[in-house]
């Protein structure tokens, strides 16, 4: 039953007689897993509040940040947080896209990176993928406003920390579940003058001042797996 | 000295606080919250590998959730104000049970929850939660105590 205007005992007769009609799913892994809220039944179903995600990712950097000794491994945790969740999110998107056919070419897994995981995690697409001009292994992914340092100032004494490490693991961690080993690191780079016009995505906010790039350097044999399958 | 007589202000009315939660939800950025749901995951994910003990991971959660919580109780009050949604005043524990369950729970987590089973002497109520974004994932193994 929807969430409007149901009271508790119309919710509890409703449930009691869908128990007595058929069996309870037997666990979690037999019940179904939904559409992902972009076509739910109500327009905002399938979406919590940015506050309430913003919240959690500050509890869980600050949980992270009371146990590590330098930046780099307060990155390293937050990669590897975020490295499960890459995983699951390939799992889910692949099985609600209805793919039969699998990614096996980088520039279509990095499609599916800066687009479709993109939309599903944070409501459109990346701003940009770029390839690096000094090396054949690095490819560059660009947010202008990711959702994790939306609400993050950084201190001057944590310098070139960036709190997206947690998206650069999920970036991994999706990459990795598709075969695409590479190792994703990310980086808070200046907005040049009038290169992003447009206005905050969230009210009452300044524009940010950097983007986030996330460097994706794809393993060696990556690399020659796909020069091979181009002949 | 003539002194008028006090008139107490109005009890929180159920109708319109579930309808302040819904206007108050619909003025917040989203997020998606299947990202929120594996998030959360990934932290309790990092907090049974650190704690052995349920009790201690749900001490360290309930710490947790209570700073999350003090953080919305003041954004709860200046988005309110903002916005122009109006609060009542809250008299008594009743009240600020409504007010938590039909406002807070919609405008953070846009879930329907209802504050019931009030203790006698006003200080208690149960919280219930019908849809939780949280455990959208979650199976708590058979055995494996309360979580």
């Amino acid at each position: 039953c929807g969430s409007k205007g149901c009271s508790p005992t119309t919710h509890n007769a409703v449930k009691n007689l869908f128990l007595s009609m058929s069996r309870p799913p037997a666990s979690i892994l037999d019940r179904p897993v939904g559409r992902g809220g972009a076509r739910g039944s109500s327009a905002t179903e399938g979406y919590v509040s940015l506050s309430a995600f913003a919240y959690l990712y500050s509890e869980l950097v600050q949980y992270h940040q009371s146990r590590v000794a330098s930046i780099s491994e307060l990155e390293r945790r937050l990669e590897s947080a975020g490295y499960g969740v890459g995983l699951k999110v390939l799992e889910l998107l692949a099985y609600r896209a209805r793919e039969s056919k699998r990614e096996t070419r980088l520039m279509n897994i990095l499609q599916f990176v800066s687009s479709s995981v993109w939309k599903a995690l944070f409501g459109k697409a990346a701003d940009s993928l770029e390839r690096s001009i000094d090396h054949a292994d690095e490819f560059m992914i660009v947010d202008y406003e990711p959702v994790t340092s939306t609400y993050v100032s950084v201190p001057a004494d944590l310098g070139q920390l960036s709190a997206d490490a947690y998206v650069s693991g999920i970036i991994a961690g999706v990459l990795e579940g598709a075969g695409f080993t590479a190792r994703v690191t990310a980086h808070s780079v200046r907005v040049e003058e009038g290169e992003y016009a447009k206005a905050p995505s969230t009210p009452g906010l300044p524009a940010r001042k950097d983007k986030a790039v996330f460097l994706v350097k794809f393993s060696r044999e990556v690399l020659a797996r796909d020069a091979a399958l181009e002949r | 000295r003539y002194s008028p007589p006090t008139v107490p202000p109005p009890h929180m009315s159920k109708t319109s606080a579930t309808a302040s939660g819904h206007a108050l939800w619909a003025k917040m950025p989203k997020a998606n919250a299947e990202l929120f749901a594996l998030t959360y995951g990934s932290l309790v994910t990092e907090l049974v590998r650190d704690y052995d003990d349920a009790d201690e991971i749900n001490r360290q959660l309930d710490r947790i959730g209570h700073s999350i919580g003090v953080r919305c109780v003041d954004e709860f009050l200046s988005k309110a104000e903002i916005s122009g949604v109006s609060i009542p005043t809250c008299q008594r524990m009743t009240d600020t049970a409504e007010v938590v369950a039909r406002i807070g729970f919609r405008m953070f987590l846009g879930v329907t929850a209802e504050a019931a089973n009030f203790s006698p002497d006003g200080s208690g109520f149960s919280l219930f939660l019908y849809e939780n974004p949280l455990a959208i994932f979650v199976e708590l193994p058979p055995s494996g105590g309360d979580g």
